[in-house]
Parts: C-alpha cells; structure tokens; sequence
C-alpha cells in the first residue's frame, strides 16, 4: 500500500470520529453532564484496548525473553499495562458518576465547562505520560526525572508535574459533584459520593513525597495502592452500583442506600486496617502481623453477605431488568469478586503463607481476578447502561438486534481472565515452592523458578487465555459502538418510581 | 517472630483449606438463604453440612499455619462469625425490603 493510501485511509478515519463526535454533540437523548462521561467512557475503553494490548506483549516477552529487547522492554510494558488499568478505570467511574449526577440532583451540573476542561487537560496530559513512558524508556533517576518523566514507585509511576494534575483534575471533579448536589438536593448516595471524593482526591497526595527510608516510603505507598484500591474505590463503586441497581432492576431507593450504608460500615470494620496486610515484610513493627491477618480474614466477610442478597433478590425479584448486557455485567461482577477477591486473596494473605507467596505469579493471579471481578464488570455494566440511553432509551431485552456479540465478547473476556488467573496460579504456586521455600529467595532459586517447566507451560497458557481475553475486548468495544442501532422497541419498564423515593 | 511460617509439606494443604473456608462459606450461606425462601428442610440439611465441612477446613488451616495462642482466637472468630452472618444478612435483607410488596406492586409493567 502506498503512502497515498494510508493517507487517505487515516483521512477517512478522522472524518468518521468527527462525524461520530458531532452526533455526539447532537444527541437529544443525552444531557450536558452525560455528553461529558460519554467522552470519559470512549477514553476508558480506547486504555482498556491499551492495558490488553500491552499486557500481551509483556506476556510474550515471558516466553521470549529477547522479543523487543532494547525496544519496549519488559518494565515498560507492564508498567503501560498496569497505568492504562488504572487510568480506564478511574475514567469509567468518574464518567460514571457525571453520567447520573444531574438526574441525581435534579439540575444542571455546577460548573460544567470547568468539568469538560479538566477532561481535556486529563486526557493530554495522561497521553504525554505514556508518549514519555514509551519514549525515555532507560535513564538515571535523579529530581529532574522524577519531576517530568517518572517518579518511580510502582503502580504510580506518572511523573509529580502529572500527580499534581490528577489531584487537580480530581478536585474539579469534586467541586462538579458537591456544588451540584448542593444546589440541587442531596440524598444518601450523594454524601456518601460527596465524602469519598475528598478521600479520593486526599490519599492520592500520599504517594506524592519522597523519603530515604524505603521503610516509610513504602509505608505512605501503600495507603495510595492499598486505600485507593480497597476503600475509596470500593465505595465509589458502591454509589455507582446503588444507582444502576435502582435504573436497572428497579430497586428502591431506600433498599439501596441502606445497604450502601451497610457497605462502607463493613468496608470500615475490614478494609481499611486490611492494609495491615502490606505491612508484613516492609520493615514494619510486628504487630502489623496481628492487625492486618486480622482484618484481612474480615475482608471476605462483606462478600459472603453479597451472596445472601443475591440469591434473596432473585429469588423473591427473579431479576426482572431492563437491560440484559447490564445485567449479565452485574451477576459477573459478583461471581468475579467473590473469587478474585474473596477467595483468591484469603488464600495467602495470612503472614504464615504470604511470607512465600508475596510478590510471585500469585499476586498477579489475585490480581487480575480482583480488578476484572470488582472494578472492570461494574464499568462495562455502566457503558451498557449508558448507551442504551444514548441511542433513545431502546430496548435492551431478549432478542436483540446482533445479540450473539455481547454474549461472545463476555464469555471470551470472562473465560479469558478467568483462564489467565488459573495459569497464573500454577506459576505462583510453582514460584512460591521452588522459589521461596525451598530455593529460600535466593537469586539461584528465582532463575530456578522461572526455568522450571511448570512456570514455563503457565505463562503459555496464560498467553492463550490473554489472547481469548483481547479478542473478547475488541468484540466488546465494537459491541458499544454498534448495540441498539436500528432497534425501535422502547425499553422495558422496570420500577419506574425507585429513583424518585 | 510472631508466626511460624507453614512447613513445606502443608503448602498445598495451606492453599487448599483457605479456599475451601471461603468457599464452604459461601455454599453455607447460598444453602441457608435459599433454604429461608423456599422453607425447605433439604436446603437447611445441606447448610448445616457445608458448615461442618467450613469447621473442618477451619481446623485443618489453623493446624498447618501453626495457630497458637492469638491466632486460634482469630480461627474461633471466623467459624463462630460464619455461622452467625448470613442470619444476621438476612435479617437485614428482610428488614430492608420490608415494605417492597406494597411499592412492586405500584411499579413495573413490561417485565422480560
């Protein structure tokens, strides 16, 4: 193909997405606050395709160790992974809630422009981030570098200029939310919402300083890694779940905000001295052992209750929904929390096994399940739910139009992560064996581990199942673009008077 | 040091027992829920059981962690806790939904 060509295929391809933007911009169905998550939705999906794309060449490079050496290295790669998850999730869950806010409130959003403008300055500054990520791959670490190309802590490796302009970014977001439900009227959902963003936005700073001792550098890390994850995060979703709960299956205001209530309690009384659970091997005092295998028992607990609510809603309910993507979302965001989470995390988070399995394949293993189980169903839900209203409130039932992609895409990405979370157990517990107790953290038993052929056959599958895993996002992603066109079926009416209670 | 860590040969024993206690949990308090809707001994029967498998795991668990002293009072905590919370849910549930039949009965219209 000639240059020419390519020319005219990207000259194409911009005037559909302005095409595409413009029908945005035009769409009756949709309010101004709803305008604006739809752009934080599209974003979060185009760092969804990132985080598989990137984790597929990190998991080539276990099986070959040369592929793109000195090209996109191996640190690298894991490190877009990882951001570009972190990144599409915070982007769905703040779309998310400017997707409800006005209707929640009952009037327009308070300082919109200033919202839509954040969006912008987030979205530069997130793709300057990666350009630099991708570019500046190898370097000395000195305050220059920390400042403009990575600050170099783990999970949070966006240079302070950017830190800075996340705590910003987040703090408009925090005056969009308060200022409108002040000016409008506030409900259970709303304060709680109101309060977690302060946390939000305040816990992040803890990973903005730096200290000598690793000890306490890691100490402060965590609260952003660990509270960010476990408490914050979990509430806001909580908000945002009580919300499509009463859109979706047409429970009552007042059952979900009890229970939102419950939630946080529970999330008081286990996950914030959960924490208590990273604090085993970073130098701190002993007594971290007792709180955080303590706490960390506890953190099941609000799980298990999920189930008894499950099984009571639909039995007594029988899940009469008016959206079945959104709903299909739902039930696997409480199958893939309850595993991920619950089970995979109980499994070696007390220090007598944890002492072996802390930073092998297994963390990777409970981490993938826990972030796709907890946090990636409840955004795709929440995309489902929004275009349906986008495209005119359709029909979202039984016997859709093209139904068979939802379907595939979530059999594929469920089977996929579920398939890679398996493979990487084996490795984990090949790596904690061979490695850890045997080996004794030696530098001979890491290489051990990682030649032994059983490490070996698991990143292969874990390859295989990534693979599932990509398709099934692409399918999704084309799925979103391409659901409820052509459909002129209304909606089903579910519990049109819950929002209103 | 305040833990002894698990000896080699309970690793699998370790993994497996921690497991199975979240998940006889959770088949525990599925059984009792759906036991308390349907009103149906059976399911009571298979709760009860799941429960003495959870007790069994518990056990096994703190025996290949070498649980003494402070972390037998967090294996009593657990199976003591697990027995108790999915009434204490379901109190709740029932509490919270109390009123619902009169507003379902309001709301609805074209279910799938």
């Amino acid at each position: 193909m000639t240059l020419q060509a390519y020319q005219e295929k990207a000259a194409v391809c911009v005037a559909g997405c302005k095409q595409r933007y413009a029908a945005l911009q035009a769409n009756p169905y949709l309010s101004g606050g709803q305008k604006l998550a739809v752009h934080y939705f599209t974003v979060a999906m185009v760092l969804f395709m990132a985080q598989l794309l990137f984790g597929l060449l990190a998991g080539l490079q276990f099986i070959f160790p040369s592929f793109l050496y000195e090209i996109l290295d191996f640190n690298v790669n894991r490190m877009v992974h990882i951001n570009a998850m972190v990144v599409w999730m915070l982007y769905g869950f703040i779309g998310s809630v400017y997707w409800f806010l006005e209707e929640e409130s009952g009037v327009p959003i308070v300082g919109l422009k200033w919202g839509q403008l954040a969006f912008w300055v987030l979205t530069g500054a997130v793709s300057i981030v990666v350009l630099v990520y991708l570019l500046i791959q190898i370097g000395s670490g000195d305050d220059t570098s920390l400042w403009l190309i990575n600050e170099g802590r783990e999970y949070i490796e966006a240079p302070r200029w950017a830190d800075i302009g996340i705590v910003v970014v987040i703090l408009i977001f925090f005056y969009n939310v308060a200022a409108t439900f002040s000016a409008g009227k506030w409900s259970g959902i709303a304060g709680v919402l109101t309060l977690d963003l302060v946390a939000l936005a305040g816990l992040y700073t803890a990973g903005m300083f730096y200290v000598t001792n690793i000890s306490i550098d890691q100490y402060w890390w965590w609260w952003v890694i660990h509270l960010w994850v476990e408490a914050t995060w979990e509430v806001l979703v909580g908000c945002i779940m009580a919300w499509s709960l009463m859109k979706l299956l047409g429970v009552r205001r007042q059952v979900v905000q009890t229970w939102l209530y419950i939630e946080v309690a529970l999330m008081f009384g286990s996950g914030i001295l959960g924490l208590g659970h990273h604090y085993f091997w970073i130098g701190t005092p002993e007594y971290w052992f007792t709180i955080g295998g303590f706490f960390s028992a506890l953190e099941p607990i609000p799980l298990v209750a999920m189930v008894v609510h499950s099984i009571y809603d639909s039995g007594v309910h029988r899940f009469k929904n008016s959206n079945h993507p959104a709903l299909a979302w739902v039930i696997a965001h409480a199958f893939g929390n309850f595993l991920g989470a619950g089970v995979w995390g109980f499994m070696h988070t007390l220090p007598q096994i944890n002492l072996y399995t802390h930073g092998t394949q297994w963390s990777a293993s409970h981490g993938h399940l826990a972030f796709f189980g907890a946090y990636a169903t409840i955004n795709i839900a929440f995309f489902y739910l929004a275009v349906q209203q986008a495209r005119g409130n359709v029909w979202m039932g039984s016997e859709l139009i093209n139904g068979w992609r939802w379907k595939t895409a979530a059999i594929l990405l469920n089977l996929g992560v579920l398939g890679m979370t398996v493979a990487l157990l084996i490795a984990g517990y090949e790596q904690s064996f061979i490695e850890r107790a045997v080996e004794g953290s030696t530098w001979a038993g890491y290489f051990a581990a990682q030649n032994h052929p059983w490490f070996m056959q698991a990143m292969i599958w874990r390859m295989v199942f990534g693979l599932m895993t990509a398709v099934g996002g692409g399918l999704l992603f084309w799925d979103l673009l391409e659901i409820g066109k052509g459909e002129d079926r209304p909606a089903a009416v579910i519990g049109d008077a819950a929002t209103a209670e | 040091m305040l833990v002894e860590p698990v000896a080699l040969s309970d690793f699998f024993l370790s993994f497996f027992s921690a497991a199975m206690i979240i998940l006889t949990a959770v088949v525990y308090t599925a059984l009792y829920t759906w036991a308390k809707i349907k009103t149906h001994t059976g399911f009571y029967l298979g709760a009860w059981l799941a429960y003495a498998t959870l007790l069994i795991c518990v056990g096994i668990f703190s025996v290949v962690n070498h649980f003494t002293g402070y972390w037998l009072l967090l294996s009593l905590t657990m199976a003591v806790g697990y027995a108790f919370m999915p009434q204490f849910i379901w109190r709740l549930c029932v509490a919270t939904h109390a009123d619902e039949s009169e507003h379902s009965h309001q709301s609805g219209g074209h279910h799938d």
